[in-house]
């Protein structure tokens, strides 16, 4: 415990806020290791994390969130990524076509989606915490963590909650016979400059332009794939329900 | 004197009045004293009344984009059922829908059975069909090469009228340099050239410019009065960001709203509403108004948008303002531009607030003119594939459920409710398995034809629009016509061709 502390108040003195290899991520997190650990100081809004999500029949994939502010992105796969802006725009971006289809305010809203952005900056939606049990306070590599346990969608739940990034250290949608569990596996700052160099230099096109642009063939080949995200992004939806999909694109629900 | 000569007396005072009253004695009264009867009866006295001048000062034409005529009776049921005292709906009229000249409009491209906005609007603003995706370019040119343009540039009505010394004006609540507007004043083989930097290399190389900047780079005597509507980052090079937050697009560093406004004598420049409303027209002779980066918000959402936008009814009212300051009149081209989103969105509740919104600005531009002078036209350039279907009873909300004339609800084969409202493709599409057609013999009398294709984006139709008409010229509005009529129209009614040309 001594040590950990320690630790944490060296972080912020003296560590500088650069990318972090491989193992000092894992020292990073790590609750057990009796060794001084690097922790960097880290900004809630401009970070970089990536979660390691495991679901009920042992599949596996990496969740990637990167916030700038009140703007964030996901990725979930090598071929999609999706941005929130705080203008309220929801982009789809194809990093190898470089292209990107942004729907904006009106086009979600005639397109019936909805977006739990808390949920999404969050990756676990905040609210949840209402609906559980605090259980203990432990301190988790550089990471304070307040613990929570309940039902959520039915199932008996555990959550590691870091209150100074506002995001969980891990949880577990079903304790006993886990159906899905997120983990920290990265957690970085991100610079701002670097958040925009991610999306810069895409062709974009507004989602009410896709109708009018069937002769472009990225567009007809993504409206051949299914490229339009129906809200089924995220681990809860508005309603606190589990949504399974891996990639989430592809995957209606209306 | 004999029965015949009283009737040509009769005849000579009304000709309808007379068929009223001399085959009343012989229809009961249960008929006769039907305000079914009197209202029509009436409704074809007034016409018997009608005389067109044949002369134009002015012209407005009107264009909703994607309003086909299952739009326009959904959107008249949609506006009649929000009215208090209303008698289901059905009985109203879009303030356009009462012009006394209707024609039916063909509106394929020439390369296209189902056509889209770019070939549609030249045709109506040259008087030439061209492919679907080409602004104002004839056939001859190739989609998206520049070189194949060279030569088979078309003049617009817009250029015509400024030679004539007419004023101009375009309005529209897409983007300026979307296809529909672009088409009144740009000439472009490819409608997606809406900023430089969409440009391909052949383009830069052989000569043609963004159709932004076409609005702007004109000569003084060539510019437009009033451009209103969206597409502010077309406009603003990337190094700024608009007042609404948003980066511009352009990559030659040029700023047009500036251009605009040095360009031309008494210019102004307006982005938000406060601005809107502060013009002064007295002191303005060319306003541009950009409100948002890119499309306006749909009607439904106007209210919602970050630095508040005018409604195509006040930007139609001030434009109106604008125009009338010249003596020898005027052409104003109003595209209600995103009827045809909501629609490939699947959305009708939109597609109809926003086709309510376009019969508000043609009624306030009937009250701001006269039809002595003033032709009116109102039309689409397609359609879309949008049903009203069922048997829903009188007064059955048009966005609602289908509930039979007893007031049950009516239920389809798989015992599920169905609205009246529906699409043939589109995002709103069940996902379930559909037969694979490919050994189908669909020419078959007996194949029952799929609905409800999904698709990300529902489509246009290849059924005729309508077009309405009020003022002088407007009887030449009549029969099925092919679209690009409605510029011979024009010309002749308001004796465009006369000069430069
Ligand atoms: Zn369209």
């Amino acid at each position: 415990m001594k040590n950990r502390l320690l630790a944490l108040i060296l972080s912020s003195v003296l560590l500088p806020t650069l990318s972090l290899s491989a193992t000092a991520q894992s020292r990073m997190l790590e609750s057990n290791k009796g060794t001084s650990v690097d922790c960097p100081t880290l900004i809630a809004e401009h970070l970089k994390v990536q979660y390691q999500v495991t679901n009920g029949k042992g599949q596996q994939w990496e969740m990637t969130l990167i916030r700038n502010g009140q703007d964030f992105i996901i990725q979930r796969d090598a071929a999609t990524f999706e941005q929130w802006t705080s203008h309220g725009e929801y982009v789809r971006y194809f990093p190898v076509e470089k292209r990107s289809v942004t729907y904006r305010k009106g086009d979600l809203r005639a397109l019936n989606v909805q977006h739990d952005r808390d949920q999404l900056y969050h990756v676990v939606s905040p609210k949840l915490q209402t609906h559980m049990v605090k259980t203990q306070v432990q301190q988790l590599g550089c990471f304070e963590t307040q613990g929570f346990a309940g039902k959520v969608n039915g199932l008996e739940s555990q959550l590691l909650w870091i209150d100074t990034i506002g995001l969980p250290y891990q949880f577990t949608l079903g304790a006993t016979q886990p159906n899905l569990d997120y983990k920290l596996v990265i957690v970085e700052p991100f610079s701002g400059d670097a958040y925009s160099a991610l999306t810069q230099d895409f062709q974009d096109i507004d989602f009410a332009d896709v109708g009018d642009s069937e002769s472009d063939p990225f567009i007809a080949k993504m409206i051949n794939q299914g490229f339009i995200e129906h809200g089924s992004s995220g681990f809860y939806n508005s309603e606190g329900q589990a949504i399974e999909a891996q990639g989430g694109h592809g995957n209606h629900s209306h | 004197m004999n029965v015949m000569n009283i009737k040509r007396i009769a005849a000579a005072i009304s000709c309808s009045l007379m068929t009223v009253v001399a085959h009343a004695a012989v229809l009961p009264a249960t008929q006769t004293d039907s305000q079914w009867f009197k209202d029509s009866a009436a409704n074809v006295a007034a016409k018997a009344q009608v005389e067109t001048q044949k002369t134009a000062k002015n012209v407005i034409l009107f264009v909703g984009d994607g309003m086909g005529v299952s739009t326009l009776t959904a959107a008249r049921i949609f506006q009649g059922q929000q009215q208090p005292g209303n008698q289901g709906g059905e009985e109203g009229f879009l303030s356009f829908e009462q012009f006394p000249h209707t024609a039916l409009v063909k509106t394929y491209n020439t390369n296209q059975q189902t056509p889209d906005s770019a070939g549609t609007m030249t045709a109506m603003t040259t008087g030439v069909k061209t492919k679907a995706g080409i602004i104002s370019i004839s056939d001859t040119s190739l989609r998206g090469n520049c070189l194949s343009s060279k030569g088979n540039e078309l003049v617009t009505l817009v250029d015509l009228a400024n030679a004539k010394g007419l004023s101009t004006g375009i309005i529209s609540t897409a983007r300026l340099t979307h296809a529909t507007p672009a088409a009144a004043y740009a000439k472009s083989p490819e409608r997606d050239w809406e900023g430089d930097a969409n440009l391909p290399a052949e383009a830069v190389a052989n000569g043609c410019t963004d159709i932004a900047s076409q609005l702007v780079m004109r000569d003084e005597a060539n510019a437009l009065t009033v451009a209103l509507g969206g597409g502010r980052s077309y406009f603003l090079p990337k190094e700024i960001t608009d007042g609404e937050n948003k980066a511009g697009k352009r990559k030659d560093g040029k700023d047009l709203t500036k251009t605009w406004v040095d360009s031309f004598s008494k210019a102004a420049y307006v982005w938000d509403k406060k601005g809107f409303d502060a013009v002064d027209v007295a002191n303005t002779d060319h306003l541009l108004g950009l409100f948002n980066p890119s499309h306006m918000e749909y009607e439904a959402d106007r209210a919602d948008d970050v630095a508040g936008e005018p409604s195509l009814t006040e930007m139609t009212t001030k434009s109106l303002e604008m125009l009338k300051k010249n003596d020898k009149g005027y052409l104003l081209i109003v595209e209600s531009g995103r009827i045809d989103h909501a629609h490939h969105a699947g959305n009708a509740s939109r597609a109809l607030s926003d086709a309510v919104e376009l019969s508000n600005a043609v009624k306030a531009a009937m009250d701001a003119t006269s039809s002595d002078d003033t032709l009116i036209m109102v039309t689409a350039d397609h359609s879309h594939v949008f049903t009203i279907a069922g048997y829903p009873k009188r007064g059955n909300p048009i966005l609602g459920l289908v509930h039979n004339v007893d007031g049950s609800l009516a239920t389809a084969n798989d015992n599920k409710p169905y609205t009246t409202l529906a699409y043939t493709n589109g995002p709103g599409a069940v996902v379930g398995v559909r037969d694979d057609l490919t050994s189908v013999d669909t020419q078959n009398k007996d194949f029952m034809q799929q609905a409800l294709i999904p698709m990300e984006s529902e489509t246009h139709a290849g059924e005729d629009i309508s077009l309405h008409a009020r003022g002088p010229g407007s009887n030449l509005v009549q029969g099925v016509i092919e679209q690009n009529v409605i510029f011979h129209i024009i010309n002749q009614a308001q004796q465009l061709g006369g000069t430069k040309y």
